[in-house]
């Protein structure tokens, strides 16, 4: 048979859907994966993964999604599949070489049955005994072979977070699959999946219009799409909306209101946008800001425009597939403003419902209201958050106005919970809250508080501004940790259902950028208390340990992602942060002096004393004796200790690090040097010994809680 | 114009000539097309079946004394069922549209994702809200479960909200003002019924008593299911329909609790289960 020389050819497959659920399609593109140590979308990662478990290489490829089709393409796919070897294990050596080294029969005979020869054998160890091995190649087929299978394969493995059927060829999908298209090169191939063949064709989608368009080739069909007027890449769609939704705010002197999650969404329900806009009925401007913009965004995924002091103006911005003609855009616009006339109708209709009860009457509604399976109802959290609230008053020296208002914020923070409005659009909670405590009389600021204890949502999202909101805000959360843990719930690895790392580090930026300072662990004690019966006796042992290491891992990652040197951090929060603040603080301090001198002492003071103690056993926390001194030194080490202790202790009080580090450093560093050289410590005298380890117990025991500076690299 | 009356006329005709048997709407009250027997039994099972029906609708927590434009307490579905679903079912839908008298390329037509659920009936399906210049004015499911457990055929339901295309069809802003036939309102025809249904929904009605009556009819049902008894799924699927819409007024009186809701829910769910395990097993015997 004559070899033609075959070369590499792109690949076109395109997988034509019924409307894909567009929030899947924005999750697949917006959390890529990783794969092969680089990160890429989903999708692109399964097609990889098929590719090199069929053997057929290239050169690069991408994958596309619109609401009606996934598309496929790879640039430069070998025309053959790569060759595979691998070595079968036949025989130990000792049965097949006799042992003057001749083949056995055995070995012949099965060589035989393998139509193999002596020469495609070697010899190999396989756990710690020579064996013979023979070389077993997988045969090499043609691309065009092998695509049909790869595409079959590819589709089933596509594992969607959720399917269906709607035929009974056993294919599960987001929606169904109508099309099919398949080119190797030149060349469309047949290929099935399910009922489904194959075929040269794809569909465009207009008003309820289903246009076919043939497909000449993978040219052709990019061709096409762009003659439709399809976007096909999703990053280069969203850009294009994106472009036209600030071009058409700028026609009515107005900014978009910016909701990321809606501009992912309508990325996916369009392939071909166009935006048009219409105004809504000015008496809905008396509803929250927030009422209008969530009710626009969520269910009719329309967007807002804000003017030049952030308020919303009557008019919203909508993407069409598809550009329309001036006149019916006209109609379809008209149209869209009764539809959200009608939907804030509706929500003026929840907020007036809604204020004809008072939270604070509401509230007893509260015990139906789960918390946590386990610990409890929403009204004995709310309970709880008024216990702690005050404590956690009282630790801060808050004037009692203050804690009062606190309280009633925690009192009536979850009442929102049962609003109507709140049950339409749950993640107005909070904001709910401070709308109708307003409108119920409350104070200002407790109904601020109220409305800002959700914050922050995630780790970009601004904090509290409010001193009672954030105290709140770090209490709510607080409370979810404590019951998560006392029943068991902590986070694993890869599943943090309860968003908990998301909470602690939420109270951490919360403690340290509101300079909230108190004990994050007495008020853990104090919430686990409130929590009684709800905690589980296996957990509640343990549970202060497990939430140290919870919040120090969290901590360390906040200080390090917000530009602290990484050793500093450790070396501070090394020394204990059950005060976050505090140790924030000393991080501080310590960051601007990292480069002086006497921070480098104050260092190596560390690193001597504590070499030195590592091994120390006994009863280190005792003060040296003075009677036990042997050598001048110690008296010296000794007195300059008995001298610098007072002032390190006020600069310490004082939360003045730069001149406590710089105090401790000039009283031992020096004589630290000279004592070490001259002075045995492990002397064979007993009493001698332990005096020198407690006096350099003592010495270090002066900086301890600053921060452990043996953790400092001072390379 | 195309009165109300025609709209349910064209429908009935374009999917007569497809094939569906057009029925008759379910007497009793229901939350939407599926409860009817039509749907609820016609989707179990292997046999083919396609049918088409208006279906009168009570949600009475969507009730908005008629001051909204686009919602009532009470409205009127046009429902096909199609088992098996047919591979051009979406073509056949936009069909119908243009067949009821709508121009689609006037208007932005869309189908926006919505996985559809009834607690009540153990059913899921997945699909989208069919969009009209952003106003749903139809849900369309592609029926995986029903009574909790998996179809097989995949049945796909159509549900028109034929007040709200008629308003497309009609050129008006407010359903009330529909005109059902040549001189005849909607409004005039519905709106004291829907103004005093919802007076009753939200402050006239007897929480006890809806309880009490909730308790009976679960009774009833399961007297009927019960083995050695009657046996009697159909009217025990009444019994079913009628604790759910009495616990739909419960809901709209604010008469159940947040944490007694789900409660409720399951143990409608649990006699629908019922019904429709009993169905089969008749089916399978016969």
């Amino acid at each position: 048979m004559k070899k033609v020389k075959q070369k590499s050819e792109d690949v076109l497959f395109e997988i034509g859907t019924e409307e894909l659920p567009a929030t899947m399609l924005a999750d697949i593109y917006e959390n890529p994966v990783s794969y092969g140590g680089s990160e890429m979308n989903w999708l692109e990662a399964r097609l990889r993964a098929v590719f090199e478990e069929k053997r057929i290489a290239f050169k690069a490829c991408r994958v596309w999604a619109a609401p009606r089709r996934i598309v496929f393409w790879l640039e430069g796919a070998a025309p053959l599949q790569t060759p595979k070897e691998d070595w079968i294990r036949l025989l130990p050596k000792d049965d097949a070489y006799s042992s003057e080294g001749k083949p056995t029969e055995k070995l012949l005979l099965i060589l035989e049955r393998r139509n193999a020869s002596l020469g495609e054998t070697k010899l190999s160890a396989y756990q710690n005994k020579e064996y013979v091995f023979i070389r077993k190649s997988e045969p090499v087929r043609s691309a065009s072979q092998v695509l049909p299978e790869i595409f079959d394969a590819l589709l089933r493995s596509l594992s969607f977070s959720k399917t269906m059927r709607w035929d009974d060829s056993g294919i599960y999908f987001p929606r169904p699959i109508r099309s099919l298209l398949c080119f190797y090169g030149k060349k469309s191939f047949s290929c099935r999946v399910g009922r489904l063949a194959a075929a040269n064709k794809t569909f465009f989608f207009r008003r309820g219009e289903r246009i076919s368009s043939t497909v000449k080739d993978i040219l052709s069909y990019f061709k096409s799409l762009r003659r439709g007027g399809i976007i096909l890449n999703p990053a280069e769609r969203k850009e294009a909306i994106r472009k036209k939704l600030e071009a058409a705010a700028k026609r009515f002197k107005g900014r978009l209101y910016q909701d990321p999650f809606l501009l992912n969404e309508v990325n996916f329900l369009v392939e071909s946008p166009d935006v048009l806009s219409a105004p809504f009925q000015e008496e809905f401007l008396k509803l929250p800001m927030e009422v209008l913009t969530v009710s626009m965004a969520r269910k009719q995924r329309l967007f807002g425009l804000l003017d030049e002091k952030g308020k919303v103006l009557p008019r919203f911005l909508a993407l069409l597939d598809g550009a329309a003609a001036e006149k019916q855009k006209k109609g379809i616009s008209r149209n869209y403003e009764h539809v959200l006339d009608a939907k804030l109708q509706d929500s003026l209709f929840f907020y007036r419902e809604d204020c004809k009860t008072p939270l604070q009457k509401k509230r007893a509604e509260l015990k139906g209201l789960i918390f946590l399976k386990g610990a409890g109802s929403m009204l004995e959290k709310t309970e709880r958050l008024v216990h702690l609230a005050g404590r956690a008053g009282e630790w801060l020296g808050w004037p009692r106005e203050k804690r009062e208002i606190l309280e009633r914020a925690c009192f009536l923070s979850k009442s929102d919970l049962l609003t109507q409005m709140v049950g339409e659009f749950p993640e107005l909670q909070g904001i709910m809250g401070r709308y109708y405590a307003l409108e119920n009389g409350e104070k200002e600021e407790a109904a601020l508080a109220v409305g800002e204890q959700y914050l922050p949502r995630t780790a970009q999202d601004r904090l509290p501004q409010t001193m009672t909101g954030a105290l709140l805000s770090v209490l709510d959360k607080t409370d979810l940790i404590a019951a998560c843990f006392g029943l068991g719930l902590e986070p694993s690895s890869s599943l943090d259902p309860y968003g908990l790392r998301r909470s602690a580090v939420g109270i951490l930026r919360i403690l340290i950028d509101r300079r909230l300072d108190f004990s994050l662990f007495r008020l853990f004690q104090e919430n686990q208390k409130a929590l009684g019966d709800c905690i589980q006796k296996e957990m509640s042992g343990r549970m202060l340990e497990r939430l140290e290491s919870f919040f120090g891992d969290r901590f360390e990652a906040l200080l390090v992602d917000r530009g602290f040197r990484v050793d500093l951090v450790q070396a501070v929060l090394g020394s204990g942060f059950e005060h976050p603040y505090r140790a924030y603080e000393r991080l501080e301090c310590l960051s601007k002096i990292t480069g002086e001198t006497y921070f480098f002492q104050a260092c190596k003071v560390a690193e001597r004393t504590s070499n030195i103690l590592k091994a120390a056993r006994g009863a280190l926390s005792r003060p040296p004796d003075p009677s036990l001194f042997v050598e001048d030194l110690e008296r010296e080490v000794f007195r300059s200790y008995d001298r610098c202790r007072q002032a390190v202790l006020e600069a310490k009080d004082a939360r003045d690090f730069k001149r406590a580090t710089s105090l401790y450093a000039e009283a031992f560093f020096d004589i630290l040097g000279r004592f070490f050289e001259k002075v045995f410590v492990n002397a064979d005298d007993q009493a001698v010994r332990e005096n020198r380890l407690r006096l350099l117990g003592a010495v270090r025991s002066l900086y301890a809680d600053v921060a452990d500076l043996t953790k400092i690299d001072l390379r | 114009m195309v009165t109300f009356q025609d709209l349910i006329a064209k429908l009935s005709d374009y999917w007569a000539k497809k094939g569906c048997a057009v029925l008759q709407p379910y007497d009793l009250e229901v939350g939407a097309g599926t409860f009817h027997p039509a749907t609820f039994f016609g989707v179990l099972g292997k046999d083919p079946w396609n049918a088409a029906y208006v279906q009168p609708t009570r949600r009475p927590t969507d009730g908005r004394f008629a001051e909204n434009p686009l919602r009532t307490q009470s409205y009127y579905q046009y429902q096909v069922i199609l088992k098996p679903s047919p591979d051009d079912v979406q073509d056949l839908y936009l069909d119908s549209l243009r067949s009821a008298g709508l121009t689609l390329r006037d208007h932005d037509v869309r189908f926006v994702q919505d996985d559809w659920e009834s607690p009540t009936l153990g059913a899921s399906g997945l699909g989208w809200e069919v969009w009209f210049d952003s106003l749903e004015i139809t849900q369309f499911t592609y029926f995986q479960q029903m009574a909790g457990s998996a179809l097989d055929p995949i049945s796909c339901e159509i549900t028109y909200g034929l007040e709200r295309i008629a308003m497309f069809l009609q050129g008006k802003r407010d359903l009330f003002e529909l005109e059902w036939s040549k001189g005849l309102s909607y409004g005039s025809l519905r709106k004291t019924f829907e103004v005093e249904h919802c007076r009753y929904n939200f402050e006239e009605s007897d929480g006890e008593m809806l309880h009490r009556l909730f308790e009976t009819y679960e009774k009833e049902a399961k007297r009927l299911l019960e083995e050695p008894g009657p046996q009697l799924i159909f009217p025990a699927y009444e019994y079913t329909l009628k604790m759910s819409h009495v616990f739909n007024l419960l809901d709209a009186r604010g008469a159940v609790s947040v944490n007694e809701r789900p409660a409720y829910i399951a143990r409608v769910r649990n006699l629908a289960k019922r019904c429709a395990q009993g169905y089969l097993l008749r089916q399978g015997k016969g």
